[in-house]
């Protein structure tokens, strides 16, 4: 609409007050005029106007077309106007029949729409949609109605009062509130439609026109159609007039004669009006780009150019919806403008504390240290325009070019951010300088390396880029930059959406040529960060943390990161932090195990991911994607936020990178586990999803080649099960997520090495029951690995005792020992552990009873003296109680022989025949306990289950000590000697 | 044959009205023909006979059809088989009756709940388990038994919380009592079987409890205990449960009272009337958890411990028995 304003002052470029209208026109014009020309060449061809006066019915036209005809050809072409207003007059007849019909239905909805009927109104709907279809088939126009466009917008917030209105609803027959749903859906597609979406936000930014063409629509109705175009006529030319009037003076007026006082009036005025119903805001932003080059002084111009930052952000609609990318250009463009301007002008400080200019008239004086305050908050602004670029990419398709383009644009804003930055440093603003730290961090974490480098060059590029055009204008990069607001500011100008649209994206938004990156992406976190640290606040703190672990771990320093974290004590109250701050903490925990998991540090990998992958929420843990809802409903208001808080699709961590390590990671350490403990099954579950995939994938009938990641690893994890390390590593390589690992090479041959590893201690554990004796040379050549390696492995394990065996050192094999359990005896060792654990709660609720045993007690000392009151009076139990003061007694010395047992073996006998004896003095009465409690309460578990192959095995141990001891002696040296003997020493001592 | 009643007796057995249970030989072998056949499944039959003093004298029995073949028809079948026993002069006095166990599992409150429907009607029913698989092993598998009166008592009026069993003096020992058995042939029979071949110097029986496989009757028994461990470790975790709830009631309690005593000091102080230092609506006492499990799982492993202990036993002398053998062979 502004540009009403430029042109204002020529009449012979007539500007149409709608485009859609003008298009009507100038469609009309071209049909008419063939016709006429026609008309003109042969009288009996006359019949496009004969049709259209048969259609009408309004009598005037039968006369007043063949001289309207006539008269075009004496009122010559230099009388543009009336020419037009003529043609027009012919052809309305034909339209305005339909129009009429169209008025009529929509004045026929309007009264439905008193009464709430809503069948009513649907079916008068979509008769309107026919008449529309009716009446531009007559018209041969492309453009909307504007009776209809009114029609939609008024249906619409109709709409929108009666669903706000519940008790209206619920007073609603059921038809009604059936064809009010109906209605709903179909008014929202019509409306959203590309034909329509256009002329309805045209038409809700200008109602006010509206309503005058409405006024003149009336008219038309009542009066002829010739009176209607007069009046329509009158008004367009009367609406422009009127409109510039207002402004005309300021526009008018050479820019030398603009003072400072009208300046200040102006945009004081244009602030009191922001934010009003009614106001236009494009119109403000035009009002105000001609401000900013009339403003006298620069802290004018500088508050006007905030204001008009101000007024930009007011064009984009809401939080729900992102900034218009041209848009947002236009503000970069005005912010780097008030950033060049502030540089040059040292003096003068932006502040938000500063009074804002009230009620000034004159250039405002520099302060007593010499320094101009302004009011304007930039951080607000940088922050604002960081939000819209994070929305726009949340909303655009990453796999659009749009997507890149925008990407393009960070450099820009880093510029602007870095700018801010340095400005805050240099007016000293502690307070607000780690914010626009925070943001620059949050650009800077989760880029590698090789992404840095890339907008590094693409930063350089397009500073080149700029210079070169700034050579071709002598004014600068500077002023290159307000011709580019320029050429955007007309773009906005014209009124042709689409053309808008195009026009925005062009426009050129180069970076400052004093702009550089860092070297590397590491110096730049750490300057930044430090600034933090000292400056920020809490959550500032928090997030900068969480921002250098993920970069740190992201380049592969896994323990600086890991006691970054451990130190600062995030997890502990990460619970407590918003929700996009806890999303970080997952994406730092995520980055923190891949990069345990490149290093090669399994468990730490595994315990990190585990938690992340465990939850089976994983998408919605790191803002990836939106959980499948599946068995809990989310309001809309819920799934709007959440979809507000997800991840650009730049800043992604892959998904399948994180499943395939995570679960390389579990499997690793499960399948050793497993194989160790084939028995008893629930041992101990190090990864519950790993678990659950392997049964299922167990269960299979049929397993084809792998195809998903958890298929390739269930193929690994069963070839590593039989100890084949090399098909694990075939199925595990054959992934193809490694191909994004920048360290794909080195993170393969960890894997290789681990698995072998693995391999190797699975298949001991698994299969060494079968051999009598394994040559350590075919350990080596069957699992790839050197001899110091694997025999490092074994003898770990020999010394964790998973493995029944011992080293023959000059045979160079390893001599199994290995006796099995039978059924019974692994029963028995259940069994005894079930007892044992009876046992254990048994004396638990005795001292509960008898207040003993203070471990869990939370009665306290007042407890025991009641209970024991209490004991007293219950007949059976008098007899125990009478014990009571000695069980009491008993209890710790029992604990404590449990304690020494589980230490080291050597006081067992002792002890063990305390307890027992103890058990059986005490519990005398008490059989059914007593006789558990003998067999096993000075048993430690482990003791027990190995008990009786442990004695079997005994005798093997001590011959064949015997045996290997003077070959060691002999051939092997001292370190077989001391090797065997730690191991056949120990077991004698703890040999019952 | 009175040796095995001997055998079985058992000390613990007190004076109770019923002394022995007299079967008849032909019971003893419908009963092992019955429960042998259908051996996976548990099945069960009616024992008839007669209640005569200190003994009972079971004379009869019939097999009640599997639940699986006709539901419906069981009691019009029990009333039928006893009608048509009537005719054929068979004493049709319903005294108890028999049942299939697995490794000896009888312990179950379902058997409780039989005996006490049974005890309405018959003060001095007896129930015969039969354990096929003990039976094979060559002991004899059959035991009667039957509920203790006192327990009987308590169960009818539902006192089975922990209290009330030890107020009563009843022990988990105290709920099954197992009365010795006594198999009866008439003269007849007698003269029959000591007309018949002359008895070979081992018999079957013999044989079968010479065997020294007893690895898999022992893991069977082994994992059935711990599965009565399971069981008796969740009845001990509702106990300690309920004592946990009843000191943290008796914590709130105290605050309560202690609140309301400082409540009332401030009323007298203010002339005003007392408040009732006993509230009975908001502490309910928390009812104890039956205890009726915990002696019925008690019960059932004092009976695998009682197999074990004997089959380990009997292992360990055969043990010996064959090594001495072979050293005799060898020499």
């Amino acid at each position: 609409m502004a540009s009403r304003f430029w042109t204002a002052g020529s009449d012979s470029d007539e500007e149409e007050v709608d485009a859609s209208e003008e298009e009507n026109s100038s469609s009309e014009e071209e049909s008419s005029s063939s016709s006429s020309s026609s008309s003109s060449g042969s009288d009996s061809s006359s019949d496009s106007d004969s049709d259209s006066d048969s259609d009408s019915d309004s009598d005037s036209d039968d006369s007043d077309a063949p001289k309207k005809g006539a008269a075009r050809f004496l009122a010559g072409s230099d009388s543009d106007s009336d020419s037009d207003e003529d043609r027009r007059v012919v052809l309305k007849s034909a339209k305005d029949k339909r129009f009429s019909e169209l008025t009529d239905t929509c004045d026929e909805i309007r009264n439905k729409m008193k009464i709430n009927d809503w069948s009513a109104i649907q079916g008068l709907f979509d008769e309107l949609n026919k008449r529309l279809e009716r009446a531009r088939k007559v018209s041969e126009a492309v453009g909307t109605p504007r009776v209809y466009v009114r029609m939609c917008v008024e249906l619409e917030d109709f709409l929108n009062d009666t669903l706000a209105n519940k008790d209206l609803k619920k007073k609603m027959s059921s038809t009604n509130a059936k064809a009010l749903n109906t209605m709903r859906q179909r008014l929202k597609k019509h409306n959203t439609s590309d034909e329509f979406a256009e002329a309805v936000t045209k038409f809700r930014e200008n109602p006010q026109e509206d309503e005058e063409e409405e006024e003149e629509e009336e008219e038309s109705s009542s009066s002829s159609s010739e009176s209607d175009t007069d009046g329509e006529r009158e008004e367009t030319e009367k609406r422009p007039a009127g409109a510039a009037k207002k402004k005309d003076k300021l526009l008018t007026m050479d820019s030398a004669e603009i003072t400072y006082e009208m300046v200040a009036k102006k945009l004081r005025e244009i602030v009191t009006s922001r934010g009003r119903k009614g106001t236009d805001k494009q119109e403000q932003v035009e009002m105000l780009q001609f401000l900013a080059n009339v403003a006298k002084g620069v802290p004018q111009k500088l508050e006007v150019l905030l204001q008009l930052v101000g007024s930009l952000f007011d064009l984009s609609p809401g939080i729900s919806n992102y900034m218009k990318v041209g848009l947002w250009k236009r503000c970069m463009l005005v912010m780097l403008e008030i950033m060049d301007t502030l540089q040059a002008n040292e003096a003068i400080v932006l502040d938000d504390s500063a009074e804002p200019s009230e009620e000034r008239t004159a250039e405002p004086v520099a302060g007593e240290d010499g320094k101009v305050r302004v009011w304007g908050n930039l951080v607000a602004f940088v922050e604002r325009l960081d939000d819209e670029m994070f929305k726009s990419l949340q909303v655009i398709d990453p796999h659009t070019h749009e997507y890149m383009a925008r990407l393009r644009d960070e450099p820009v804003f880093l510029a602007l951010s870095q700018k801010v930055h340095d400005y805050l440093a240099r007016i000293g603003d502690v307070r607000n300088q780690p914010k626009v730290a925070l943001r620059l961090i949050e650009h800077f974490y989760y880029k590698t390396d090789a992404v840095y480098d890339a907008m590094r060059k693409l930063t350089m590029l397009q500073q080149e880029e700029a210079a070169a055009s700034a050579a071709a204008h002598p004014e600068g990069a500077v002023a290159a930059a307000s011709a580019a607001a320029e050429t955007a500011a007309a773009a906005n100008t014209s009124n042709e959406p689409g053309e808008e649209q195009t026009a925005d994206d062009k426009v050129a938004l180069p970076v400052p040529l004093d702009f550089s990156m860092d070297e590397s992406s590491t110096a730049a976190m750490k300057r930044l960060v430090g600034i933090v640290f000292t400056h920020g606040d809490e959550r500032a703190k928090a997030r900068a943390m969480l921002c250098t672990i993920y970069h740190k771990a992201l380049h592969g320093d896994f323990h600086s990161a890991r006691d970054m974290l451990l130190m600062s004590h995030l997890q502990d109250n990460v619970m407590l932090m918003d929700i996009s701050t806890q999303i970080l903490y997952n994406r730092s925990m995520a980055q923190l195990g891949l990069a345990a998991f490149r290093l090669g540090l399994i468990s730490e990998a595994h315990s990190c991911l585990q938690e992340l992958y465990g939850s089976g929420h994983i998408k919605e843990l790191l803002a990836q994607g939106m959980a499948m809802g599946k068995f809990q409903d989310k309001t809309p208001e819920q799934e709007l936020l959440e979809k507000r808080r997800q991840m650009p699709f730049h800043m992604h961590i892959s998904m399948e990178l994180l499943e395939s390590s995570c679960l390389i990671s579990a499997m690793l350490l499960e399948v050793p586990a497993m194989a160790s403990s084939p028995l008893s099954v629930k041992k101990r579950v190090i990864s519950k999803s790993f678990h659950r995939i392997l049964d299922t994938y167990n269960r299979q009938t049929f397993t084809g080649p792998p195809e998903t990641v958890r298929d390739h690893i269930m193929a690994a994890t069963r070839a590593l099960m039989r100890g084949d390390w090399s098909g694990a590593y075939g199925a595990v390589s054959a992934l193809t997520v490694w191909q994004l690992v920048p360290q794909r090479e080195s993170v393969l041959d960890m894997l290789k090495k681990q698995l072998k590893e693995e391999a190797l201690r699975t298949y001991l554990f698994s299969y060494s029951a079968q051999y009598r004796s394994l040559s350590l040379d075919q350990l080596c050549t069957m699992f790839e690995m050197d001899e110091k390696a694997v025999y490092s492995i074994v003898s770990k394990m020999m010394i964790a005792e998973d493995l029944h065996g011992s080293w023959d050192q000059p045979t160079r094999t390893i001599v199994m020992h290995s006796i099995e359990a039978t059924k019974v005896q692994s029963l028995a060792g259940q069994f005894a552990d079930k007892a044992t654990l009876m046992v254990e709660l048994n004396e638990r609720a005795y001292a509960f009873r008898t207040g003993g045993l203070r471990d869990d007690d939370d009665m306290g000392g007042g407890g025991g003296g009641r209970r024991g009151g209490r004991r007293g009076q219950d007949g059976q139990w008098e007899d125990d109680g009478g014990h009571g003061g000695r069980g009491r007694g008993r209890g710790p010395r029992l604990g404590a022989a449990r304690m020494g047992l589980g230490q080291g073996g050597q006081d067992f006998g002792g002890h063990r025949r305390g307890g027992g004896g103890g058990g059986r003095g005490d519990r005398g009465g008490f059989r059914a306990s007593g006789f558990s409690s003998n067999m096993t309460s000075g048993l430690p578990d482990r003791f027990q289950r190995r008990g009786p192959y442990r004695q079997q095995a005994n005798p093997n141990m001590q011959a064949l000590g015997s045996i290997s001891r003077p070959g060691g002696g002999v051939g092997g040296g001292p370190g077989g000697g001391s090797y065997n003997r730690p191991l056949g020493g120990d077991r004698r001592d703890r040999g019952l | 044959m009175a040796t095995v009643a001997d055998l079985l007796k058992r000390p613990d057995v007190k004076e109770t009205v019923l002394k022995t249970v007299q079967l008849d030989g032909q019971v003893v072998l419908k009963i092992m023909q019955h429960c042998d056949g259908a051996q996976p499944s548990i099945v069960t039959g009616q024992l008839l006979g007669l209640d005569v003093g200190q003994t009972m004298e079971v004379t009869d029995c019939f097999p009640f059809p599997s639940p699986e073949d006709d539901g419906d028809s069981s009691t019009n079948y029990q009333l039928d088989m006893m009608r048509c026993l009537r005719e054929v002069n068979v004493d049709n006095n319903t005294v108890g009756w028999y049942q299939s166990s697995v490794l000896g599992q009888y312990q179950t409150q379902e058997m409780i709940e039989t005996f006490i429907s049974y005890h309405d009607s018959i003060k001095k029913c007896v129930c015969i388990v039969y354990d096929p698989q003990r039976q094979q092993r060559g002991q004899l598998g059959l035991r009667a038994i039957r509920l203790k009166d006192s327990f009987i008592e308590l169960f009818k009026e539902q006192k089975l919380t922990g209290k009330d069993l030890r107020e009563a003096g009843v022990g988990w020992r105290d709920v099954f009592v197992e009365v010795p058995i006594k198999i009866h042939h008439s003269s007849l029979a007698q003269a029959l079987i000591a007309d018949l071949n002359p008895a070979p110097g081992a018999t079957a029986g013999d044989l079968e409890r010479l065997s020294l496989a007893n690895a898999g009757y022992l893991s069977k028994t082994m994992a059935n205990l711990i599965e009565c461990m399971d069981d008796m470790l969740a009845e001990q975790g509702k106990v300690s449960m309920y004592h946990r709830n009843v000191a943290r009631q008796q914590q709130q309690m105290a605050a309560w009272l202690q609140k309301r005593n400082q409540e009332n000091i401030a009323r007298r102080a203010a002339g005003e009337e007392p408040l009732p230092e006993e509230d009975p609506v908001l502490f309910k006492p928390i009812p104890e958890p039956s205890a009726l499990d915990q002696y019925l799982v008690t019960s059932q492993i004092a009976g695998y411990c009682d197999m074990l202990g004997a089959a380990a036993e009997k292992g360990m002398a055969k043990m010996y028995l064959v090594q001495a053998a072979q050293k005799a062979a060898q020499h």
